[in-house]
């Protein structure tokens, strides 16, 4: 909440400032047509953009079970714009906002407002991947420049494609596609049976995982674990159905307080011991969990994802000291991440086109080609995927005396990129 | 439970139950953190719930009795809204959890199967209450009077029964059963701004197959639902959430008041 607020204030603060800059212009003009005296107006300062203000709709969840990610990726891009003075390119950036909610009535909704109302120049955000999916043809049709901060859906980068829609987040192919090689060759782990919340980022995820797997000399140990999605029940008929002494290994995707719950129930019932791998696409393990299920978290699991805590290059250092200290204490995670990087893709690509987005197809050519160092690593876009190309991280699942419980990168595939097909 | 008993026997359709239920869990979930101990706990969230459900009767759900469902829906409702809002300012919205008491975290060989031992606490403490609430409702003065005041809350009044007092004390038993029931949730699922919501559907919908204002039709009702979401849940987990609803419209079907509720 205290963020929220915090949020609301900037936003209320960032208005009032607007119009009294507003009112200083007029009485700054008025004032020079009263003496009608010269010279450079230097009502807006001598460094502050001179060109219009430059409107960016950001459609994120800031209620329902996603708000934690939305107010994530929001604050990641407050920190950008904020670093750079809220400007480039010549031009003021204006974030405005509206709320993605769960639904996809309600993402609409918001859509719509912040083009239709705001008259926004560009979208950015979307964190559930129908919600991704369902505004793909109406922004797409608009010709609006968009950006999708965490959306996995595949088809985004492949069949659904836009020339106007980029993803600075992942496809959900991207960070379970290397660990099939991984638990295959580097593990030696050949028989692993897959455990998943059954809708599209586990599906997209655990076929990703296969792909890979079997095709290294895994094998799949079925039945499949699926769960329901979400999962408000009870957790043990799916723990229990995990065929321990048939099998190496689990690999997994659930997130949020659907890892939670599993991870807890399966501590309890020391199905994990009895495994030799406890492996996963990143989110299964992800901070927000670890921080929830603290010692029930299995010691030594290996996920993979774009993203750690602890990496160690500067820019991510960097990241996660000054975000902490800008967000009162609040630990830096991969939305905030993600959130941060989408407002730097906007700033490179304003600051090449000086400004001038009304050339949509020139503006597109320069957000496609931004390229920089993240905080999780290299970044660049795939010219023909539309998606992020970058590292997937190999992670281990420690308590770090320091950090607490927390992945330690151990291995990484560079330049992972959507196949697009 | 508390809800049929609400609902049944007050006629005020209470969608704030879920959030009793939240608050007791986080209730819960401060006190462990705060003392790490759980029993403490399980005192503290149904008083904490008690007093609230109580209070709110006095204050609030008093002067709705007499504009029927709509207004109740309206206000209670409202109070899901700012109770969520007020979770979320004070734990922010991330997922908790709390681990279960010391002695309750392993597993339990029974039968040739695993179970959890807090499961298997959980299951003994609802088997309890459970039979507690039944003696209460069918052998104690208390539970004759709330039988009465559902049966007919007129012909009560009418025979010396302080109904605001009883319907205050039952709101806020109600509401005491529901901090309970989150505070024993607590270790087995995890705490986060929403769960209310979830519980709550789930609660309508066994009041609703148990019949309204029947404790044992509750108990039936619970088992029917708890029973029908696991089985769904593993045969076909997609249609886990469904299942619980064809199985109310199946009940409905047959016995429009429910499994054991009175006529309508």
């Amino acid at each position: 909440m205290s963020d929220e607020i915090e949020r609301y204030l900037n936003w209320r603060l960032a208005d009032r400032l607007d119009r009294r800059g507003f009112l200083k212009l007029g009485v700054t003009a008025a004032g020079v047509a009263a003496v009608a005296a010269c010279g450079g107006s230097t009502a807006v300062g001598p460094t502050g953009p001179t060109g219009p203000e430059f409107k960016l709709g950001v459609v994120l969840p800031y209620s329902g079970v996603y708000a934690e990610l939305g107010n994530s990726i929001t604050n990641g891009m407050h920190m950008y714009f904020d670093s750079v003075g809220n400007q480039a390119g010549n031009r003021k950036i204006t974030m405005v906002t509206a709320d993605e909610q769960v639904a996809l009535a309600d993402a609409v909704a918001a859509t719509k407002k912040v083009v239709e109302q705001d008259g926004v120049d560009m979208v950015a955000g979307y964190v559930s991947s129908p919600n991704a999916a369902g505004n793909r043809n109406y922004l797409d049709g608009l010709k609006m420049p968009t950006l999708i901060a965490n959306a996995g859906v595949n088809s985004l980068s492949r069949a659904a494609k836009s020339p106007f829609i980029y993803r600075t987040s992942f496809s959900n192919w991207q960070p379970s596609h290397p660990m099939g090689t991984y638990v295959a060759e580097k593990l030696g782990k050949k028989k692993i049976q897959l455990v998943y919340a059954k809708y599209g980022a586990g599906l997209e995820s655990v076929d990703s995982f296969k792909e890979t797997f079997t095709a290294s000399g895994g094998t799949i140990v079925g039945p499949d674990v699926a769960t329901p999605f979400p999962n408000n029940g009870d957790q043990t008929p799916f723990v229990q159905a995990i065929q321990t002494d048939k099998i190496d290994g689990i690999y997994c995707f659930m997130s949020g307080t659907d890892a939670v719950t599993f991870l807890k129930k399966a501590a309890e019932l020391g199905t994990l011991k009895k495994l030799s791998l406890v492996s996963g696409a990143g989110f299964f393990l992800e901070q927000d969990v670890l921080a929830a299920i603290t010692d029930a978290a299995p010691d030594g699991a290996i996920t993979g994802l774009h993203w750690a805590l602890t990496l160690t290059n500067k820019e991510n250092q960097d990241f996660i000291s000054k975000y902490s200290k800008k967000f009162s204490g609040r630990q830096a995670d991969v939305f905030a991440v993600q959130g941060f990087d989408t407002a730097r893709v906007i700033v490179d690509a304003l600051n090449v086109v000086k400004g001038n987005t009304t050339n949509k197809d020139a503006f597109m050519t320069a957000i496609a080609g931004v390229a920089f160092k993240s905080p999780r690593g290299d970044f660049k876009f795939d010219p023909s995927t539309n998606n992020v190309i970058q590292t997937i991280y190999v992670r281990k699942t420690v308590k770090d005396p320091k950090l607490g419980w927390t992945n330690q990168v151990i291995d990484q595939y560079p330049g992972v990129a959507d196949p697009g097909k | 439970m508390g809800l049929s008993i609400i609902f049944g026997l007050m006629d005020v359709l209470n969608l704030a139950h879920g959030s009793f239920y939240m608050i007791g869990a986080y209730a819960a979930y401060a006190v462990v953190t705060a003392t790490h101990n759980f029993w403490l706990a399980l005192l503290v969230a149904p008083a904490l719930l008690a007093v609230l459900g109580g209070a709110l009767e006095v204050v609030f759900f008093r002067r709705l009795y007499r504009h029927g469902h709509l207004a109740q829906v309206l206000m209670t409702f409202g109070f899901t809204l700012v109770f969520i809002d007020l979770i979320r300012s004070r734990f922010g919205p991330t997922t908790r959890s709390i681990p279960p008491p010391p002695g309750l975290g392993g597993a339990v060989h029974l039968l040739g199967a695993t179970f959890s031992s807090y499961s298997l606490f959980v299951l003994g403490v609802a088997i309890v209450i459970g039979a507690l609430l039944v003696a209460g409702w069918r052998l104690s003065r208390v539970g004759v009077v709330l039988r009465a005041g559902v049966a007919d809350k007129e012909m009560a009044g009418l025979l010396g029964i302080d109904l605001p007092r009883v319907f205050t004390l039952t709101f806020a038993s109600g509401a005491a059963l529901a901090g309970l029931g989150g505070a024993i949730a607590a270790p087995e699922f995890a705490i986060y701004p929403g769960m209310d919501a979830n519980v709550l559907i789930l609660a309508l919908v066994v009041v609703v197959i148990g019949g309204l204002g029947s404790i044992e039709g509750a108990l039936m009702g619970a088992a029917v639902i708890g029973l029908g979401y696991v089985i769904g849940a593993t045969l076909f987990p997609q249609f886990a959430t469904g299942l619980i609803f064809a199985l109310m419209a199946a009940v409905l079907v047959v016995r429009p008041s429910g499994l054991l509720g009175r006529r309508l």
